[in-house]
This record gives structure tokens, sequence and C-alpha cells, in this order.
């Protein structure tokens, strides 16, 4: 029996779509939206700042206004994704690869057309699909034990630090630098401090969105400080013409969208692998099936499909394990799970039994706050694509404002909003030097995923580190990070053998 | 070929001491290197091995990573020609970024004053400072973008999202 039936739909329906609930749903996306744009207001952080607001209101306008939220910040971190080089969120990081350069050329107003169609369209069609796929999605999920889970972090890692940047070897060692400072606070297991330097800010976890506001937003700063702005290209023309060109390439790209869309799906329907993986996984799947992959990072209007429709995906996708596992897909379908508990609604198996009506109302509120997304995004956003051509000593100064206070919102600490900026220090001299940021940050977000999953892995298995090995997706994923890793070289010294044989010959 | 020397070969500048090179491009990954020192002297044979498998695989592959690294950028370091010395290759450095520079030193001073004088005051200070660090000298500019980043921040955050932000010996 398929939980959630089709004549449930008709009864979520009626009991969504009240005037009171779409007014909820229109304030929380366009909330989630501004907040999700300001560099280091994740998702995450939206969310659980609104979290408390929803104590007073019945558990269907909670959710649903938790959901909206969610759409808004999710596709909010886009727009600081195009116009500054700055995720607002993890899941726009990949965004900022073309959206970024695309504007540097004049065509921002085209990549905020794609980016927000590509997420409408990804984050609406997923929806429809969860719906109806609630069930077996939830049992593919299952499948994923603490040992697929490790294995396939460190894939995602992996796949990242060789689609990132020209050296592998940086990539790895921006990746596995995250993977120790993630290490760094007390033993899982034990409880025993590591290696804190005496902070307890480091105590039990490694804030993240320090790091990422930091990584990204900061050290972008040191960049933009010497401009006079953004893009200097003070003739960049805004339009709502440019805005639906960017509307009808992603038209004109179906197989790139649905791509991108299934494969946020399947990444976000995985316990703990959330947006943050998804939009690069997409990125590095388009970069690979193109036909001109060096374009890519480059200013490719494909890049920014392939991550924007992932990364809404992963909205729908990452509902799954939360709701009919109670293990969340990112971390804001983590706050979400909390918001779940707070208003009586237990997660895992049973939620469909139990829950059912519930569980159809949030994924149905997810189409319809897509439906709002869409025409909030495309009113403001000609207006917010003058952000690039405002002057960098008024950018500057305000993004250091809102940064600080970011990093400051999520523990009230001075702590985070000091490793922001220690961040930011890193971030610059990695740039200089050619190393990615992004596996860095791959490898501090995943981090305590990968090391509880290896933990819980070796107290099953006693210890044997064959158990990693012990299972068909797990060697399908070991396989594939071979693959990942030694293609790419092998293929190199082979042209190379065949370049040196035809200069011979020549 | 860094970004830094990119740049020096696209204007022609002299090229800069390769002891004032190495010291900036190897200094991620001796970052990385000290930090796992540091990781394994804090851990090992106080916590039982058996829970440090997982974090000295890390340092491990970490090891293997950077020595391939240090020996692939030593190399391209022993091979490129310098014209300036080490101080001469600081100095322009120093020249180069200086408003990066300055906005380092404002930022910090900015951070350290919120706690002591409060969020509100240590933010005009910081937006007013890195405004002229920026090259903005007109004072009612100045002024005015203050005053609405300020009014911005306060209502979008401690209005609508409730946070408190540190408080000085005035309440702001």
């Amino acid at each position: 029996m398929i939980p959630l039936q089709v004549e449930l739909i008709g009864e979520a329906l009626g009991v969504l779509l009240t005037l009171e609930n779409l007014v909820f749903i229109a304030v929380g996306v366009t909330f989630g939206m501004l907040a999700g744009s300001i560099p280091g207001f994740t998702g995450t952080n939206t969310v659980a700042i609104a979290l408390p607001f929803t104590l007073p209101m019945t558990p269907e306008i909670a959710l649903v206004t938790l959901s909206a939220i969610y759409v808004g910040a999710n596709y909010g971190g886009a727009i600081p994704a195009v116009l500054i080089n700055t995720p607002g969120t993890a899941g726009a990081t990949a965004t900022v690869l073309d959206a970024y350069p695309m504007s540097q050329q004049g065509d921002a107003s085209k990549a905020l057309g794609i980016s927000i169609f590509a997420s409408v369209v990804g984050g609406f069609v997923s929806a429809i699909i969860i719906l109806f796929m609630l069930q077996p999605i939830g049992e593919i999920a299952f499948l994923f034990t603490n040992r697929e889970i490790f294995v396939l972090g460190i894939f995602g890692l992996a796949a990242v630090a060789v689609a990132i940047g020209d050296n592998i070897r940086k990539g790895l060692i921006g990746g596995f630098i995250g993977l120790l400072i993630a290490a760094m606070p007390v033993d899982p297991t034990t409880g025993q401090r590591r290696l804190d330097f005496g902070y307890f800010g480091l105590y039990d976890e490694v804030p993240f969105v320090p790091v990422v506001v930091g990584l990204f937003a900061i050290s972008e700063l040191f960049y933009l400080i010497n401009k006079s702005a953004i893009s200097e290209d003070n003739s960049i023309e805004t339009s709502y013409a440019d805005i639906f060109s960017g509307v009808k390439y992603v038209i004109s790209r179906p197989v790139a969208l649905f791509r991108a869309m299934g494969i946020g799906l399947i990444i976000g329907s995985m316990p703990g692998a959330g947006t943050s993986v998804a939009n690069f996984v997409s990125w590095a799947a388009a970069k690979s099936l193109s036909n001109k992959p060096e374009s890519f990072g480059e200013g490719n209007p494909n890049g920014v499909i392939a991550s924007e429709a992932s990364n809404s995906a992963v909205t729908a996708g990452s509902l799954v394990p939360t709701l009919a596992l109670g293990i969340p897909g990112s971390g804001t379908t983590a706050v979400m799970l909390a918001a779940l508990l707070l208003h009586g609604l237990r997660p895992g198996p049973q939620l469909m039994q139990n829950f059912a009506l519930e569980a159809n109302v949030i994924i149905l509120s997810l189409l319809v706050a897509n439906v709002f997304l869409l025409i909030s995004a495309l009113a403001v956003s000609k207006y917010l694509v003058r952000v690039v051509t405002m002057p960098a000593n008024l950018i500057v100064p305000a993004i250091l404002a809102l940064t600080v206070i970011g990093a400051f919102a999520m523990r009230s600490s001075m702590f985070d909003v000091w490793l922001m900026f220690i961040f930011g220090i890193i971030g610059f001299v990695m740039r200089e030097n050619d190393y990615s940021l992004i596996p860095l940050i791959l490898g501090v977000i995943l981090g305590p995923i990968i090391e509880g999953s290896f933990l819980r892995s070796m107290l099953i298995s006693s210890n044997d580190f064959g158990y990693f090995f012990g299972s068909t997706i797990a060697i399908i994923l070991w396989v594939l990070i071979v693959l990942v890793l030694f293609i790419q070289p092998i293929s190199n010294v082979v042209r190379g053998v065949i370049e040196s044989r035809t200069d011979l010959l020549n | 070929m860094t970004s830094t020397e990119a740049e020096e070969e696209a204007t022609n500048r002299p090229a800069r001491s390769t002891s004032a090179i190495a010291l900036f491009r190897l200094a991620f990954p001796i970052a990385g290197v000290i930090l796992a020192i540091l990781y394994i002297q804090n851990t090992y044979g106080r916590i039982r091995l058996d829970n440090l498998y997982y974090p000295y695989f890390v340092i491990g592959i970490l090891g293997v990573l950077t020595v391939t690294v240090f020996a692939t950028e030593i190399r391209e370091l022993l091979g490129r020609q310098s014209d300036l010395g080490f101080k001469e290759s600081v100095r322009e450095a120093v020249i180069e970024w200086k408003r990066s520079i300055g906005f380092t030193v404002v930022a910090i001073i900015y951070i350290w004053l919120i706690e002591p004088v409060g969020f509100f005051i240590a933010t005009a200070i910081g937006l007013v400072s890195v405004m002229v660090v920026g090259g903005r000298r007109d004072p009612i500019w100045i002024s005015i973008s203050t005053a609405l980043i300020l009014v911005f921040v306060y209502l979008m955050f401690v209005q609508l999202m409730g946070l408190r932000p540190p408080q000085g010996p005035l309440g702001l």
C-alpha cells in the first residue's frame, strides 16, 4: 500500500489551500529568500531562527511556513552566488563557479534568470515525484547503513577534489585538512577532548557556518576592497528581458535540467547527504558530460542549471529520509526534524501511518512555495542585480557587518566571529595559491558524518576493516572512488605517451 | 603558475624573491602539517588507539599528499629566477595589497571592539573605517551609508529575528 495515497492528496490540498496558509507561504518564501541571500545566513540558520516563532502556530501552519522558508532560503543562496561570488547557503556553493563569472562577463541578469527558473522547476517537479515516490525512495535510503554513508562521504570528497581546480592533490589536501578540522572536537564515543586549543567554542563541534562564511565571504572582501565595484563593467544591462532570456535558456535545456534534478533527488534522499554534496556532484556530472568541459567554471550557464536544479530537488528529496526514517538529509532538514517533534509529529516509518495527511501537506506546500518563489524572485531580481554595480567601498563594510552578525547569530558566540575571520585569511591564502576552497568546506561539513559512520561501523564489526567492503553498494562506491581518482592521471599519462609518439613520428 | 606569478608576468614586474614566494606558497600545506602534529601530540597515548583510527587515517593520507605537493612546489620554486631580495619582495607585496592589509587591521579592531563597546557602536566605527580604507572620503556619503546599514541590521536582526548582539556600556 502506497503511504501517500492519491485520495489523501485531495484532502491535503483542502487543508493547505486556505488564505491563512497561502499568506504564511508567501511571507515564508520572501523571508527565506531575503535571509538566504545574506552571506552567512544559511538555510539552516534561517529555519532555525524561525523555529521558535512557529510555536504558537498549529502544526500544519508551522510546518508549511518552515517548508516555505526552506524553499526561499534554498533559492536565496543563489543571489549572492551570482552577484558577489559568495554563496548565501552551502547548497549554492557550486552555483558560484559559473554564475559569478557570468556576472563578471555582464550576464548577471541572465544568470539570475537561470538560477530562478532552474531552482523553481527543480523544486516543483521533484516535489511532485516525491509525492508519489516517498515509500520506494525510503526503502532505498534504508539500504544506506553507516558503512555506505562512510564510503559515500569519501566518494563525495574525492569527486569534488577531482572536479574542482586543476590539481587533484591540492584539492585532496584541502579536503583532508577539512576532515581533520572536523575531527578536532571531543571524541564522539568517549567524550575525551582532542584538539580544541582550550576554546569551549570548539569543544563539541566545529561550527561550519563561520567556516563557510569566512572562507567565501571574508576572503572575497580582501579582493573586493581593492576594486571600485564588484563588476567594474558599468555597462551591465539589467532588464527583465535578460532575466527571461535566462528562463528561456533553462527551458531549452530540458535534459540538463532533469539530469540535475534526478541527481538532487537521489542524493537528497540519502541520509546525511544534502545540498552541499548534490550541487557539486551535479555540477561535476554536467562538466564531465559536456562537449566543452573546460568552459565550466568560466561562466557556463549549464553549470548554474546543474547546481540550482539539483539543490532545489534536494529540498524535496531530503525530506524523504527525514519523514520516512527520522534521519535528516541535510542541516536544514535536521531543523525540520526538530520542528516535527516540536509540533507533536514523530518522524520515522510510522509517520506515514499516523501522520499521512501532515506528510502530504508538507510535500504539497513545497509545490505551492515554488510557485510563490517564481513570482517573488522574478519581481525582485531586476533590482537585486544592481548590487554588482554598487561601489565596493559600500558593499565591503556592509558585508562585513552582516557576516559578523550572521556568524554570531547561531550560537551567540564572539568566538564564532573570530573563527570566521581566521578562516577568511585562510581562504585568501588558499585562493592566492590555487587551492580550491570547496573541498575544505566539504571536509568540515561532512567530517562529523563520515567520522560518526566510521566509528559506528567499527563498533558493529568489532574493528574489522573488511566490513567497509562487505556490501554491494559499498563496493560500487569504492570502485567509483578509484575511478574518480585515477582516471584523470591515467588519461593524462596516456595522452602524454600518444603525443610524444606523434611528435617522434612527425 | 600561481595567480601572483601570473600577475607578475602579465605586468612585467620584477620577479619576487624565491624565499618570499615559497613562504607564502607553502603556508597552507605547512599549516596542515602543524595541525596534524598538534593533533597527534594532544591525542596519542591519551585516547584509546581504537578511537584514533579515523583521525590518524586522515592524517596519514594528508601526510602523503603533502609530501607530493611539497616535492612539486619545491621543484618549481628551485627552477624560477628572481630579481628582488626578500625584504624588497615583502615591501612590494605590502604596497600591492595595502588596502587588503588595512582592511585586515580595521576588521580585527572592529571585532575586538564589539564586546567592550557594544555591537552597534563597534559596527559604526568599523563601517566608517572600512569605507575610508576602501578609498571613500565624502563624509556625507559615509554618514548616510553607515546609518542606512545600521538601521537595516537593527530592523532585520534585532527587530525581526530577535537576535541579541553584544551590548556595551551604552546599551547599544
